[in-house]
């Protein structure tokens, strides 16, 4: 049977580091035929005991993932309004107070999550976002949609102006790629404020867009209205 | 026991696997079996930069998402093709 997939190194790459097998026996062996067969019928690639211990793991792995996954398929996180999108995040950043983060998700045209980077990690009071970076990302996700999100370790919940002009860079890089940036979430503690509730989140007018570095400091730990997030969240 | 509670020992069981497959640390395994518990298995794997973990095991995690999103694809075109 004629094989029509082509995996990358980085599969193999992959393999390698779950299974132990060489690389070049991986790839030897899947010049002909597929590689998964080595996941069924290990004995092809003649394993130690413990690469096969290891393939019987990551074997069992899979066949209890595709079950669980196949039972939470209506589970999928879709973003319908800021409390959705707050209490996801909220249970990413909360209580993150040794750093500042940025995330970004970039979503499809249900609003249902393709992936969740993180652009950027700096010290207690400052981060600096690259806009071009997440530009690379948001193309590579081909995405309709991003929301924006990052924690104040000092826990206030305010958006400050520099938060504002941030996200209005943003979206102004964003709008001629018809790609919305649907809110700005704001971590404190283990509460959230959303840009977009708050009526803060900057309009899609057409400014001149700028890709420098921004540079985002700690924000006034002057208290907004916030919303509670429970321990338990439910998404 | 309800549906809910045999979902949960099924989402146990595959946190548990996970963990045993990736070699995490003690305290890794502890912020992903928060992080499936509290996005559900799909969420997790779309969220994995966001942990707050090691690089080095991250990277075994993306790994991990790889292999089973290459499988999936493997078995669609094996049923398409017949």
């Amino acid at each position: 049977m004629a094989i029509k997939t082509k995996y990358s190194d980085s599969f193999f790459q992959s393999l390698n580091k779950l299974t132990g097998i060489p690389m070049s026996k991986l790839k030897s062996y899947a010049k002909e035929n597929n590689p998964f067969n080595i996941l069924e019928h290990p004995g092809v690639v003649d394993p130690n005991d413990r690469q096969l211990e290891k393939i019987n793991k990551l074997n069992e792995f899979i066949a209890s993932y595709n079950v669980l996954k196949l039972d939470q398929e209506n589970e999928k996180i879709t973003f319908k309004s800021p409390n959705d999108s707050g209490k996801y995040f909220a249970s990413l950043l909360g209580g993150v107070k040794d750093k500042e983060r940025f995330l970004v998700a970039f979503l499809d045209n249900s609003n249902s999550i393709i992936e969740l980077r993180t652009v950027s990690q700096g010290t207690t009071n400052m981060a600096v976002v690259y806009p071009r970076d997440i530009l690379k990302m948001a193309l590579a996700n081909d995405c309709s949609s991003i929301i924006l999100s990052h924690n104040h370790p000092g826990g206030s919940l305010r958006a400050s102006n520099e938060d504002v002009a941030l996200t209005q860079r943003i979206v102004d890089i964003f709008r001629p790629l018809d790609i919305r940036v649907l809110d700005h979430i704001i971590v404190g503690g283990y509460s959230f404020s959303s840009m977009a509730e708050n009526g803060v989140l900057p309009s899609n007018k057409m400014d001149v867009a700028n890709y420098d570095p921004i540079e985002l400091t700690a924000a006034e730990e002057e208290q907004a209205e916030y919303i509670s997030v429970d321990e338990e969240l439910e998404l | 026991m309800t549906r809910q509670m045999i979902q949960n020992v099924k989402q146990e069981n595959v946190i548990e696997l996970m963990c045993e497959v990736l070699e995490l640390s003690e305290s890794s395994e502890k912020k992903v079996a928060k992080a499936v518990e509290k996005l559900g298995i799909q969420t997790f794997f779309t969220s994995i930069d966001a942990l707050d973990i090691d690089e080095v095991e991250k990277d075994r995690i993306k790994a991990l998402k790889e292999v089973i999103e290459a499988k999936a694809k493997s078995l669609e075109e094996s049923e398409g093709g017949q």
